[in-house]
């Protein structure tokens, strides 16, 4: 269940920051007069099937520094491939257009870094908070 | 709280009575502490046998169907489950971290964020072990968050 939850925080992120990075797009970008309301189901569809790639990291084995480096490059490989192939049979953007290709790999990359922040920065806050804690109960331990 | 200590005649085991209207958290945390300072665990090393404080331990660790009791520098084996283990610790310093691990939380250093919503916790012999997503919230609840 845990697991689930922790699949849908990280999808809710990656969809949120996805539907700005489609405003960004359509305005500044494509200058489409309408979109297709199919887009409403492909942003959560690709969003989701980006968010399984999570899975790559283990739940309960500790990883080195190296396997976790290529664990996040697999990773960002994946979410890069998903969203390029979706958007190419979605028709999301141009795949003549280097400018078009370039805007895509760069929202990714985007994505990836503000949802990748906001996830550490909440866990450093937790761990500081849990440390103190830490101190407090050993402290009391000593005392008894 | 009001304690009475009497004198017992030779020859007659020690024994402690709580009365009590009920029996509260405050309560339960001393009785899981007098348990906890009487029990031994015995463990093997070196085809040997012995009794050791659970306080000694700094983590237990399951390996392909054995269990390992984890001291400062010395590895020893015990014939308990995992699960048996944290049945009997229930109410003291351990925790269970993962599938395979259950830690003693007075012998952490500090705790650490590791990747996807786990946390590396780091021993006071300097290892690193992982609490898993799954455990957090009893690592949380045990630290009072």
């Amino acid at each position: 269940m845990r697991k689930v939850n922790f699949i849908f925080r990280i999808f809710a992120m990656v969809t949120t920051c996805t539907i700005f990075a489609t405003a960004v797009f359509t305005t500044f970008f494509s200058h489409a007069d309408s979109l297709n309301p199919m887009i409403l189901w492909q942003i959560p569809a690709v969003s989701m099937v980006c968010v399984l790639g999570c899975l790559i990291y283990p739940w309960d084995v500790s990883m080195s520094k190296k396997e976790t480096g290529i664990r996040i490059f697999l990773h960002y490989l994946y979410i890069n491939a998903v969203v390029l192939i979706s958007g190419w049979l979605f028709d999301w953007y141009n795949v003549k257009s280097l400018k078009s290709v370039m805007y895509m790999l760069f929202s990714i990359a985007l994505i990836f870094a503000i949802v990748s922040a906001i996830s550490w920065r909440h866990e450093a806050a937790v761990a500081k908070k849990m440390n103190e804690k830490l101190q407090e109960y050993q402290k009391e331990k000593e005392e008894e | 709280m009001k304690i009475t200590i009497q004198d017992l005649p030779e020859g007659e085991e020690d024994e402690i009575i709580i009365r009590c209207r009920t029996v509260d958290e405050r309560l339960l945390k001393l009785i899981y502490g007098i348990r906890a300072g009487q029990e031994k665990l015995t463990v093997t090393r070196d085809d040997k046998l012995f009794q050791i404080q659970p306080a000694q331990v700094f983590y237990f660790e399951a390996v392909d169907n054995r269990v390992y009791a984890y001291l400062e520098k010395e590895v020893c084996e015990t014939k308990l489950k995992l699960y048996e283990l944290e049945q009997k610790l229930e109410g003291t310093d351990f925790f269970r971290a993962s599938k395979s691990t259950i830690i003693n939380l007075a012998k952490v250093k500090n705790i650490s964020p590791a990747f996807n919503g786990r946390f590396e916790v780091c021993m006071k012999n300097e290892e690193k072990l992982i609490v898993s997503r799954q455990y957090v919230p009893i690592l949380k609840a045990k630290l009072g968050l």
